[in-house]
């Protein structure tokens, strides 16, 4: 198999159902007809390459803490020392300028309310903006797979 | 907060063919009380899959518009539904509105290769729902600051 359709298949074929299993990588090399060290060293690629953040879970936030997005209007003069110091929270995970008055975008995870309304006290003393929450009532869609292969020399 | 949440949060070691079994020294647990626990965290839903999480900027998808909808709250429902039925959207959510500063009720957002793909999606899915809004903005993200998975 060409390596990078082996990329694709690590990629693409175990996004739900990667094996949970004391040799996870060789169930996935038996599946591909190619060895456990083969399998092993794409993933490696994969992640030094910096497209793979992690093999791991994604988890449904609101079953084990808390979280919300958030914005706040910054000036523009200001955006990159703001963004700079929201990221410097380890609670803050997403991170983003976006074209509007409210222009830093972010989302707040943790493990409880209390816990956060403390983070963003402290992020509004920091950066001496309001910020703005917007906490999910209901999601009808999450849907974070990859769908298509990747088009490696694009990359 | 469970250890074990906390060991497998940032993902399973890429050094080891055993990856488990390491996880398993740090959190002293066995080997199968760990896949055991990780399979009863997807079973009761805490996790909502296991496996390779990507990042999008990396593979081209630079294009995320986040699309903000003010929606009739007896609509919602209906609206989030048909939205969702679209392919290419990948997150649809109700969030709070904030009177007088951000009016908007219903969020989705598409990740694509190209601006002027995500735009012609976006002009699908209001043309879909057209009626049901009274008002929207489109957020093209200019740039991205941190993503990262969850921190507990």
């Amino acid at each position: 198999m060409e390596f990078n359709e082996l990329l694709n298949h690590l990629i693409l074929d175990y996004q739900d159902s990667f094996p949970l299993d004391s040799r996870p990588f060789k169930v996935i090399a038996d599946n591909l007809k190619v060895s456990e060290n083969e399998v092993l060293e794409g993933y490696q690629y994969l992640k030094n390459k910096g497209i793979l953040s992690r093999l791991g879970p994604i988890f449904t936030t609101h079953k084990l803490g808390f979280s919300f997005l958030a914005a706040v209007k910054c000036p523009y003069d200001r955006i990159d020392s703001v963004a700079n110091i929201i990221s410097s929270f380890k609670e803050v995970n997403h991170n983003y300028l976006r074209e509007n008055e409210l222009n830093i975008w972010f989302v707040c995870t943790g493990e409880s309310r209390e816990g956060l309304d403390l983070v963003v006290s402290q992020m509004e003393e920091k950066i001496q903006l309001k910020v703005y929450q917007f906490p999910m009532k209901r999601a009808f869609k999450i849907d974070l797979k990859a769908r298509q292969k990747i088009q490696w020399e694009d990359l | 907060m469970n250890s074990l949440v906390k060991a497998i949060q940032n993902g399973i070691s890429l050094n080891s063919l055993e990856p488990f079994q390491e996880i398993a020294l740090e959190v002293g647990m066995t080997e199968s009380e760990v896949i055991a626990g990780i399979k009863e965290l997807k079973e009761n839903n805490t996790i909502k899959r296991f496996g390779p999480v990507l990042h999008n900027r990396q593979i081209g998808y630079i294009q995320n518009a986040m699309t903000t909808l003010k929606v009739p709250v007896e609509k919602i429902e209906e609206v989030g539904q048909r939205i969702s039925s679209f392919d290419f959207v990948t997150l649809c959510y109700e969030r709070d509105a904030i009177r007088g500063v951000w009016d908007f009720n219903l969020y989705f957002m598409i990740h694509g290769k190209e601006r002027t793909l995500v735009e012609q999606q976006i002009r699908i899915v209001l043309d879909a729902i057209g009626n049901d809004v009274s008002d929207f903005r489109i957020l093209f993200s200019s740039q991205c600051f941190k993503q990262k998975g969850a921190n507990y």
